[in-house]
């Protein structure tokens, strides 16, 4: 969260998610969590609450945000590790979902269009059984409506931890409708 | 696949569910699971679609409410409407 707006990142594995979810955290800004968010709709709005509380970092990013922290084991197949998290949001209203891109030379962000943003959400999201048509249609139509609600943009930036609090600057900007 | 002559009426599939999102659609098969977005001008072309409607009739009705010069929109409503076919989105009548 920055200044009481929540928000989600997503991206394809390895784009760097939870270095930036990291990086936030320790400048200071509360996290809800960096594996998976639930996300609700009702008539106040689409809410995120995450699964649990986490942080989990490769060994370099956890030493860059968190030196000293050697954290314990996630997984005997990935070298990262669970980091303490410090205060944490259970819920919050969304107000933007950001999409990391391919890295970039600058820091920048693109609003995505509606129909992208839409498949963007559905392509970021769980589904217990993809054949079950039901609910397949029903995540269309929940995907719809956030799309339309929230704004989603890509963020393009250096992978060089220097650069993050430009990153950082610019969700700033986004979220206060800059 | 199906030639797409001028005369061919095209129906939706019932397979395929959309959902409006701002000016644009997103469809979803159910049959296939994959999904596809349309910006406005797709969506127009989904909407007119929506009663059954060949390729020149579309085409009638772009060029009314487009600025396009005619070989232009011939050519990318081939193309679209192609795509359509060869992903089931649409069927001929």
């Amino acid at each position: 969260m920055i200044d009481g707006h929540a928000f989600a990142i997503t991206a394809e594995t390895g784009r760097g998610k939870s270095t930036l979810t990291a990086s936030l955290h320790a400048a200071g800004h509360r996290l809800l969590g960096d594996d998976a968010l639930v996300v609700t709709c009702d008539d106040s709005g689409h809410r995120v609450r995450a699964v649990y509380p986490s942080l989990r970092l490769n060994p370099d990013s956890a030493a860059a945000f968190f030196p000293g922290e050697e954290g314990r084991p996630m997984a005997h197949y990935s070298p990262k590790r669970h980091l303490p998290v410090g205060e944490t949001v259970e819920e919050a209203p969304l107000a933007a979902l950001f999409v990391l891109g391919a890295p970039a030379d600058d820091v920048s962000a693109r609003p995505l269009a509606a129909a992208e943003a839409c498949m963007t959400v559905i392509a970021n999201s769980f589904a217990l059984d993809p054949t079950d048509k039901d609910r397949a249609r029903e995540k269309l139509v929940k995907a719809a409506a956030l799309a339309n609600a929230v704004p989603v943009w890509e963020l393009r930036y250096p992978r060089d931890y220097a650069r993050l609090p430009d990153v950082h600057r610019l969700i700033h900007k986004l979220l206060a409708g800059e | 696949m199906t030639d797409l002559s001028d005369d061919t009426l095209l129906t939706r599939n019932d397979q395929a569910i959309e959902s409006r999102v701002g000016d644009e659609t997103v469809i979803l098969h159910l049959e296939s699971g994959m999904y596809f977005g349309l910006d406005p001008v797709g969506t127009r072309i989904w909407e007119i679609l929506a009663g059954g409607a060949t390729p020149a009739a579309i085409r009638a009705r772009m060029q009314d409410e487009f600025d396009v010069a005619p070989e232009v929109l011939r050519a990318d409503v081939q193309v679209f409407l192609e795509s359509l076919l060869a992903h089931e989105i649409v069927r001929p009548a």
